[in-house]
């Protein structure tokens, strides 16, 4: 059987100490740690330049066009002069609306005996909510691909997974409401499923990671 | 990455200005020390990004979709963590996110050529041994032995134990060990 010292020393299970008084007596470990020199030293020998001055001149001027449209934004905003804090009330209030309208939509719904059709009035309701919606979602994606970036992986995979999936669902309604506008249980996943991307974004945006 | 970093980034580029310096500069949007952070990062996530897709197109699609990224976010950056670990970090779930949306086409892909530039014999034949190490074990290698990023700041910014990283990294060094006997006997006799 191999001798397994070598291990617990590389695993941080013994010290410097003892591992050194041990390698003397045991030539198996003394051999593998003259190994593990080698490939190392062997590793050191990879890090060769990469040519990146190209990559470089790619980035500077998409760089430089950012900044140029993030400028023309900034003073453009300014001449506006919306308080930020009005932003974020208009934001609420334009959700709220949604939700009302939404609210509204079902209980009209509820209280009519159905023929599975929209009238136009409705449909332009619903239509008005998606509209609400479909902002909310663009500003919240700005938002939340950095948030992606920094959570841990496999929690970034699964919230992937969970937009691709209701990104799916979304578009086969949009498919179907192609054919038939006015279908309003189509047009009812399909504000369930906006609704469910609006909260995955949300709750990506609030994500604070421990490290950054 | 070495401990020595941010005083080298300072006197490579202006003898007074450490990384903390850059950094804060960045954050006003000054192109020149972008450049600075680029020149000293981007080839060892260079090496790093083709040696995890094993192609250099997609490699500096990555590199470049990093720095984009972290130049875009950068106001946000709080120093609350080395700057090294939060942009290796995005680089390596990016250089992820490409394989998973490449991996029909890489799994079928032949052992493609690092396309680096020509390293010595043994080296070439550790380069192959590295490249048929699975994912997660190639990374952590390639980080500490290429690298030579510490264990715990690979843990960070993996987001996995120390303990794990030192178990990964020594099996790394056993299976290349195994794949490697043959040379490695030689340079002992």
């Amino acid at each position: 059987m191999k001798c397994e010292m070598y291990k617990k020393f590389q695993l941080g299970r013994i010290g410097d100490r003892e591992y050194d008084l041990h390698e003397k007596a045991c030539p198996a470990c003394r051999e593998m740690h003259f190994q593990d020199k080698q490939l190392l030293s062997a590793a050191r020998k990879l890090r060769v330049p990469v040519n990146t001055v190209t990559l470089w001149d790619k980035l500077e001027s998409r760089l430089k066009a950012e900044l140029k449209t993030n400028r023309s934004n900034e003073k453009s905003r300014t001449k506006l002069k919306i308080p930020i804090q009005l932003g974020f009330f208009l934001k609420a209030a334009a959700f709220l609306i949604g939700i009302g309208l939404l609210a509204l939509f079902f209980w009209n719904l509820s209280g009519k005996q159905s023929s599975g059709l929209l009238s136009q009035q409705a449909l332009n309701k619903v239509e008005e909510t998606e509209r609400s919606y479909i902002a909310a979602i663009d500003e919240l994606e700005k938002q939340s691909g950095t948030r992606l970036d920094i959570m841990d992986i496999e929690l970034s995979f699964l919230y992937r997974d969970r937009l691709d999936t209701i990104d799916e669902q979304i578009q086969r309604c949009q498919n179907a409401l192609k054919k038939n506008p006015a279908n309003h249980q189509v047009r009812r996943y399909l504000l369930a499923a906006l609704q469910d991307k609006n909260d995955t974004l949300r709750e990506i945006v609030a994500f604070e990671p421990e490290s950054t | 990455m070495d401990n020595q970093s941010q005083i080298n980034i300072g006197k490579r580029y202006s003898g007074v200005m450490n990384e903390e310096d850059i950094i804060k500069k960045c954050q006003q949007n000054d192109m020149g020390a972008f450049k600075m952070i680029f020149e000293f990062y981007s080839q060892s996530m260079m090496r790093t990004a083709i040696r995890i897709l094993r192609n250099r197109q997609d490699a500096e699609d990555v590199v470049q979709t990093t720095f984009l990224k972290v130049f875009r976010n950068i106001k946000r950056f709080q120093f609350k963590s080395r700057f090294s670990t939060y942009l290796y970090r995005i680089l390596i779930n990016n250089c992820y996110d490409s394989l998973k949306k490449n991996r029909i086409q890489t799994d079928s892909q032949e052992m493609e050529t690092l396309a680096l530039n020509p390293v010595p014999g043994q080296a070439m034949e550790l380069e192959a041994a590295i490249q048929k190490l699975p994912q997660r074990m190639k990374t952590c290698f390639v980080l500490f032995a290429i690298e030579e990023f510490k264990q715990d700041e690979i843990a960070r910014l993996l987001n996995l134990k120390v303990g794990t990283v030192k178990a990964t990294i020594f099996r790394a060094k056993q299976h290349l060990r195994r794949m490697l006997s043959d040379q490695l006997k030689e340079g002992q006799a």
